[in-house]
């Protein structure tokens, strides 16, 4: 379970989150939706562990733990993943490479042996393979070359790499064509099956055709304003974010 | 103690002396030139653009200038060897499986020691070349040496093209391949001016590696190698070079290679420097054919206080003629680096084209980078392009692989491989494995450097 009491964050001496209450359970899908600027990438920015944002108050645990005083590689180690909105490009560095090394360094924090070569690239295909991206890639620069969509597909196979006990997907949806949302929702509920929470930020809500969402909630001036079903994605829809404004 | 200049030059004019004095070897025509410009120019100076950011008196130290002359006693010809001796005529003294096991010889490739002055090779190695002493062949296939440097001729490449004491020439026959590992070796201290010609002919191949190191054994050994060589590609030739420098701190190194390229001839030059505590290297190439191409990535890796200087030259004399060099530099510590490079295009060199990209890291609060491509046009029907970055490690890639769980120095260690590896990617695979064998250790002294800036 992710759970978030009371949290406000700042940034440059600006406070953009003030007292975020959020609480997701394991399998669970959560939509945060709301207007351009009022700390829905904040709060992303905060679960990762960013220094240049600063949590002024409140608290973040995942299953129990407290994430606040670790570093973002013991935040990723206690399960936490989060997909961005604009995956980096590293030449140079493969692809195969960095699940190499990602993989491996999940299983040297759970004291366990690195993965077999062999093993890892079965792993690895396989996943590809339902996140929709050809074998060629792999040995390709990190998301060198890649179209906006194939970088999302790329976090998509991470996340199936990793399994993640809770994953923040930032706005995976902008910029996919249909077929890749399709790819997209199919790869976030098979992890949900297995259990993966999921904090879906997101500015339009259509692309929840492909998902439903167990609670969606509106951000609005850093404030969670109203939360409820489905039927709040519908009602942005129809009537904007002004209908909600604080 | 640095040394003065009027020191060196008192070197060099007892070197001179030396070899017009003595009776074991006549001074040829182009030696004579080179020493008369030496005298015209003498040492580099910092109002020389290309010499800007290095003192060319820090390559000498009072060790290595206080050596007693006695250089005409090792003559080749004088203790009878041939210019490249057989190996067997080496000291017992040098454990040559140690040499061995430092320089991991390339696959398949004739391994030519240069252990001070002196070349040598196996016999094996000596069937497979075509060599003689560059003074008694017929030299007409080079162009002279110093007709290849620029106007403002570096002194150090003066130098040894007028005290060097012997110059082997080696032709590669018509049609025809070979792997050549070249290993540069200081034993003793003191001043070495290896000189070697290399002539690849119609429709070779050419793997020419060139490869300085410290043995273990001899690495307190204080010396400053200043090597020259010249290659002449003809038409339709092709040469891949590879230049390693993984001398000492103790032994400096300043390494020229000259390279004229006639019709359809290619080059693809991969360069790091890792060792010394101060180097110099200056490629000048030559385009003079149509269509002739030549490219060149470049690695300089500093760390601790060490100083790289590099130069990289395009002359495009011919039309269709092509070139390209990524220049890139990682300093860490106090280590500063230095890349200058131009791209010339004459008036013959129609529908040419010449791209030069310098990109440099940081990782040292310290640590300095001086960094100017040039382009010099004088055809407006060219292509060319320049750049120049300097940097620190993306900020953003850290976080995105810290937060797949990639602990921050094994994160560092990846990006900074990344950024090398691109360098790397053209080389054929042996090559390539064997370059990142010899890299490697190196850059791990490069990380453990590295601040947070």
């Amino acid at each position: 379970m992710l759970d978030i009491q009371s949290l406000a964050v700042s940034v440059a001496n600006k406070t953009i989150l003030k007292a975020i209450e959020l609480t997701i359970n394991s399998g669970e899908i959560h939509v945060l939706m709301g207007p351009n600027g009022v700390g829905k990438s904040t709060l992303t920015r905060a679960l990762l562990g960013d220094e240049d944002y600063t949590v002024e108050s409140g608290s973040i645990t995942l299953a129990g733990q407290d994430l606040l005083p670790l570093s973002i590689e013991q935040r990723a180690h206690q399960g936490l993943f989060i997909a961005f909105q604009h995956p980096v490009t590293i030449p140079g560095v493969s692809n195969l490479q960095f699940y190499k090394a990602m993989v491996n360094a999940h299983r040297q924090a759970q004291h366990q042996e690195p993965l077999d070569a062999i093993e890892l690239l079965e792993q690895v295909k396989h996943a590809a393979q339902q996140s929709g991206l050809a074998e060629d890639f792999l040995y390709r620069g990190l998301n060198d070359g890649f179209s906006g969509g194939e970088k999302k597909r790329n976090e998509l196979l991470q996340m199936l790499l990793l399994s993640p006990r809770f994953a923040v997907v930032d706005e995976i949806d902008s910029g996919l064509d249909v077929d890749a949302l399709k790819i997209i929702g199919q790869g976030i509920r098979h992890l949900q099956q297995q259990g993966t929470g999921f904090l879906l930020i997101t500015h339009y809500p259509h692309w929840l055709e492909y998902l439903t969402p167990d609670q969606v909630h509106i951000l609005v001036g850093g404030r969670i304003v109203q939360s409820g079903g489905a039927e709040l994605a519908d009602q942005v829809a129809d009537h904007g974010f002004q209908a909600f404004a604080a | 103690m640095s040394v003065t200049r009027q020191t060196i030059n008192d070197h060099c004019q007892q070197w001179w002396d030396s070899v017009t004095d003595s009776s074991a070897k006549t001074v040829s025509l182009a030696q004579q030139r080179a020493w008369h410009r030496w005298l015209q120019q003498g040492l580099p100076t910092r109002h020389q653009e290309s010499w800007k950011y290095t003192r060319a008196e820090q390559f000498f130290t009072e060790p290595l200038l206080s050596q007693p002359f006695q250089k005409l006693s090792v003559l080749p010809q004088k203790k009878g060897m041939q210019v490249i001796a057989d190996i067997k005529q080496l000291s017992a003294n040098i454990n040559l499986d140690k040499v061995r096991q430092a320089i991991n010889p390339l696959p398949n490739a004739v391994v030519v020691y240069c252990v001070n002055d002196q070349f040598y090779v196996d016999s094996d190695g000596a069937s497979q070349l075509h060599y003689q002493s560059y003074e008694s062949s017929q030299s007409s296939m080079f162009l002279p040496a110093q007709d290849l440097l620029d106007e403002d001729s570096d002194g150090f490449a003066l130098l040894n093209l007028s005290l060097s004491l012997s110059s082997p020439r080696l032709t590669i026959p018509a049609n025809s391949q070979l792997s050549l590992h070249i290993v540069y070796i200081a034993v003793e201290t003191g001043w070495y001016q290896p000189s070697l010609r290399i002539h690849v002919s119609s429709g070779s191949q050419l793997t020419l590696v060139e490869h300085g190191i410290s043995v273990p054994s001899y690495s307190k050994v204080d010396s400053l190698c200043n090597s020259l060589t010249q290659l002449h590609i003809a038409s339709s030739a092709d040469v891949s070079y590879v230049y390693l420098n993984q001398f000492s701190p103790l032994c400096q190194h300043v390494h020229q290679l000259l390279v004229d390229l006639e019709e359809g001839a290619k080059i693809q030059s991969w360069l790091a420097a890792l060792g010394s505590r101060i180097s110099r290297l200056q490629l000048i190439h030559r385009l003079a054919g149509k269509g002739s191409s030549a490219k060149a990535n470049a690695l300089l890796l500093g760390h601790a206080q060490q100083h790289h200087d590099h130069r990289i030259v395009f002359r495009h004399l011919a039309e269709e003629s092509e070139s390209y060099c990524l220049h890139k530099g990682l300093l860490a510590g106090k280590a500063k680096g230095v890349f200058n490079g131009r791209i010339l295009m004459t008036p013959e060199a129609h529908q040419a084209e010449g791209n030069m990209y310098s990109r440099n890291m940081l990782l040292s609060r310290e640590s300095r980078m001086h960094t100017k491509p040039e382009l010099e046009i004088y055809h407006d029907a060219v292509r060319c392009a320049h750049g120049a970055t300097i940097g620190q490690l993306d900020r953003q890639a850290l976080q995105y692989l810290c937060s797949r769980g990639i602990a921050l120095a094994h994160a560092r260690q990846l990006l900074l491989a990344g950024f090398i590896q691109t360098l790397w990617q053209s080389l054929p695979k042996s090559l390539s494995e064997w370059l990142n064998h010899h890299v490697t250790p190196s850059f791990a002294l490069v990380s453990e450097q590295m601040e947070d800036v």
